[in-house]
């Protein structure tokens, strides 16, 4: 599969849907206009890579 | 997350939403959630397809799981800040923090400051244009404003007074 470049400063951030921990879906678009999101991205659960 | 859960009222403080993402499931997500007492923002799964998002955003790793990445998405929808740090080092929660804080400081004069073709508002002071709200643009006639304080009075002007 392609690599996708990483959004640059001033892009439109790529719009989304994950679940989340209780299987509710979030999608980024939601927040427009209402929030600011931070996402944090990390690599693994339960271990320090 | 740890971090972001202790330091969460900040953020809000700043309107802004914290969003966990990894390419974990939602059980192991939910079990790790509740073993950090993480609780006050959604832990997202890029599960399925397996790094998705991640490879949208650029942070997927060969070995398939993501880097610790960080993107702050303004409420324009825009990415305005972004840093990819070392797997094992924490974020610079500050850092961040003061990235939302001066969002949040310079939202209304940012809305006064772009340039766009289109329609001039005719003839009307700024301050008579009405609420900003975002989307809304005005297209500058020049740059000496009829303002008290031209600049940093502007500033003032889309903080206190619409």
């Amino acid at each position: 599969m392609v690599e996708s470049v990483a959004p640059k400063i001033g892009d439109v951030a790529p719009d989304f849907t994950l679940p989340d921990t209780a299987g509710q879906k979030v999608t980024l678009s939601d927040f427009q206009g209402k929030m600011n999101v931070v996402l944090a991205f990390h690599p693994l659960a339960w271990t320090s890579v | 997350m740890r971090a972001f859960e202790g330091r969460y009222a900040e953020f809000a403080r700043w309107d802004t939403q914290v969003l966990g993402i990894s390419v974990d499931s939602v059980p192991s997500k939910k079990a790790w959630a509740e073993s950090l007492g993480v609780k006050s923002f959604p832990l997202l799964s890029d599960f399925w397809p397996h790094g998705a998002v991640s490879r949208r955003y650029g942070v997927l790793r060969p070995e398939g799981f993501s880097e610790r990445a960080i993107f702050v998405v303004a409420k324009d929808g825009r990415v305005r800040f972004s840093k990819v740090y070392p797997t094992k080092e924490s974020p610079d929660l500050a850092e961040i923090l003061g990235v939302v804080e001066e969002l949040e400081s310079r939202r209304w004069a940012r809305a006064y400051l772009l340039t766009e073709s289109g329609e001039a508002p005719q003839q009307a002071p700024l301050r008579s244009l009405g609420p900003w709200s975002p989307g809304r643009r005005f297209r500058l006639l020049s740059f000496g404003f009829d303002l008290d304080d031209p600049g940093l009075g502007l500033l003032r002007l889309g903080q206190g007074q619409v």
